[in-house]
């Protein structure tokens, strides 16, 4: 269930894109090769924390709207691309949620629950599993999105800095104290 | 309160590409662009802004 990774891209992929996103500031057709290119990525993470496919694809649509919006606002400050438009998909993804277009779900699949149970050092049983999901409808907003970007999603701590806008250590920080806090809840 | 749900079935790389719209992205964007061109837009935020005025002008 990890997602592949877009953080690392090599110099000659950053440039090229960042000629496409300024031929696309003056033409929003020259955007297209970003939207093939970042569509399942984004897709993908919005899917995992709604309800239903259809709304999914439609706030994917959605975010690539605000990103063509805003893209006169985009500046290559060594934050790539990508991050900036997780950055929109957040953005896009809670205001659903405020307009209750979705409902706020959590994706797991076995790999996942295998996992928290060995960062929550925890052996894994079917009441213990019964007790994991009642404990991540229950923790707050933040922490859930942190356990999900780190431990469902494999993302870097670089990356998931870009995404909520902290700091790679403060990411790292942040993550540790959601574990902490969920594994508080299961254990109640 | 939210949804957990285990061993999801997502969609296929194959049907994701397929749902691709870039085209619809463009008619959106154009059409969002377009809402502040519209005079209806102004007109409502003069009206408003008239409102405003004589609300605070009787207080």
């Amino acid at each position: 269930m990890s997602s592949p990774s877009l953080y690392h891209q090599s110099d000659t992929r950053i440039q090229s894109e960042l000629r496409i996103i300024e031929k696309s500031k003056k033409n929003p057709n020259h955007f297209a090769p970003l939207y093939e290119q970042y569509h399942e990525n984004i897709f993908r993470y919005i899917v995992k924390r709604v309800d239903d496919v259809e709304a999914a694809y439609d706030i994917t649509s959605n975010v690539f709207v605000k990103a063509l919006t805003n893209l006169h606002k985009y500046e290559f400050r060594g934050v790539p691309f990508s991050s900036w438009l997780f950055r929109i998909a957040k953005s896009e993804l809670y205001q659903s949620f405020r307009d209750k277009k979705a409902r706020r779900t959590v994706s797991i699949d076995k790999v996942v629950v295998a996992d928290i149970f060995e960062e929550l050092e925890e052996s894994c049983n079917e009441e213990r599993k019964a007790d994991l999901m009642q404990a991540l409808r229950k923790i707050n907003e933040k922490d859930l999105a942190l356990i999900e970007l780190r431990y469902f999603e494999k993302r870097s701590y670089r990356e998931i800095g870009e995404i909520l806008s902290v700091t790679e250590n403060n990411a790292k920080v942040k993550t540790f104290r959601a574990l902490q806090r969920l594994k508080k809840v299961y254990l109640k | 309160m939210r949804k957990v749900l285990h061993n999801r079935i997502e969609p296929s790389a194959y049907e994701i590409r397929n749902r691709q719209d870039f085209d619809l992205v463009l008619k959106k964007y154009q059409q969002s662009k377009n809402y502040w061109k519209n005079p209806w837009f102004y007109g409502s935020i003069g009206v408003a802004s008239i409102l405003s005025s004589l609300f605070l002008l009787s207080i």
